[in-house]
């Protein structure tokens, strides 16, 4: 007689990984099409199928679900500080080499550009990353 | 469709699939017909998270199945197009043969 649950471990990870309301829809249909195959083929295939098919659709789901959930705009702004901060420091440090002793007039004039560049790129970073990733998973 | 935003490619192929399979087809049977009419062996989270999308768009709905012993006792998530779906579909359609129109005997030299 033939095997016929699918892979328990492979069923937990997509379990954990993906969200409502496609958690249910995604297993159900990889469950449905695991027992079909099973009939057609070895049990051995129809788990390597379902393996296969585990792993290649976690990346797009967690892509996916990164793109929806709110703790997506956390990460873009916490990636567009970051880079603030450290295109900022880059500054500084190149401007403090060239310029040994800057006087405090191209200091005043010099650091709201270097924030206003600086807010621009992290910005433009963080709202290309919210838009989409420049790469499908399939 | 706003102007100048054209559908993706996957986003076209799974639209297509949508409307060959004539009415409310859920994840897997999408991923079939791809797979059957193009070779392409896509994921279902790809399927999924792509349907999704056309879903946030508007160009699809969904509602939920019954749930079948065959699937664990898991319920379906069924799709359908919906007329702005079919629509971005045309305009997807006049692009590409606008853009590609003459270029048949130009083919061979590309």
């Amino acid at each position: 007689m033939k095997r016929c649950s699918p892979p328990t471990f492979a069923c937990s990870l997509l379990e954990s990984v993906l969200s409502d309301p496609y958690r249910e829809a995604i297993l159900g249909d990889l469950i449905e099409e695991y027992t079909l195959r099973i009939e057609s083929t070895s049990p051995f295939a129809a788990s390597r199928w379902f393996w296969s098919q585990t792993c290649r659709s976690v990346p797009s789901m967690v892509w996916s679900s990164l793109r929806n959930g709110s703790y997506f705009i956390t990460m873009s702004i916490a990636m567009g500080v970051y880079i603030f901060m450290a295109t900022l420091k880059l500054a500084a440090d190149s401007l403090i080499s060239k310029l040994v002793s800057p006087d405090p007039t191209t200091q005043v004039i010099l650091a709201p550009i270097v924030f206003l560049t600086a807010t621009a790129i992290g910005g433009c970073i963080a709202a290309q990353i919210r838009r989409g990733a420049p790469f499908s998973w399939h | 469709m706003k102007q100048g935003q054209l559908l993706g490619s996957l986003e076209q192929i799974i639209l297509l699939a949508l409307v060959r399979l004539d009415g409310n087809a859920h994840g897997m049977i999408v991923r079939r017909e791809i797979e059957e009419r193009t070779g392409r062996n896509i994921s279902i989270g790809a399927v999924y998270a792509t349907l999704e999308r056309l879903q946030t768009k508007g160009y699809v709905s969904s509602f939920t199945g019954e749930p079948t012993p065959e699937r664990g006792g898991r319920a379906k998530r069924l799709f359908r197009v919906e007329a702005a779906g079919k629509r971005a579909l045309q305009i997807s359609e006049q692009t590409i043969r606008s853009m590609t129109d003459g270029l048949k005997n130009r083919w061979g030299t590309i």
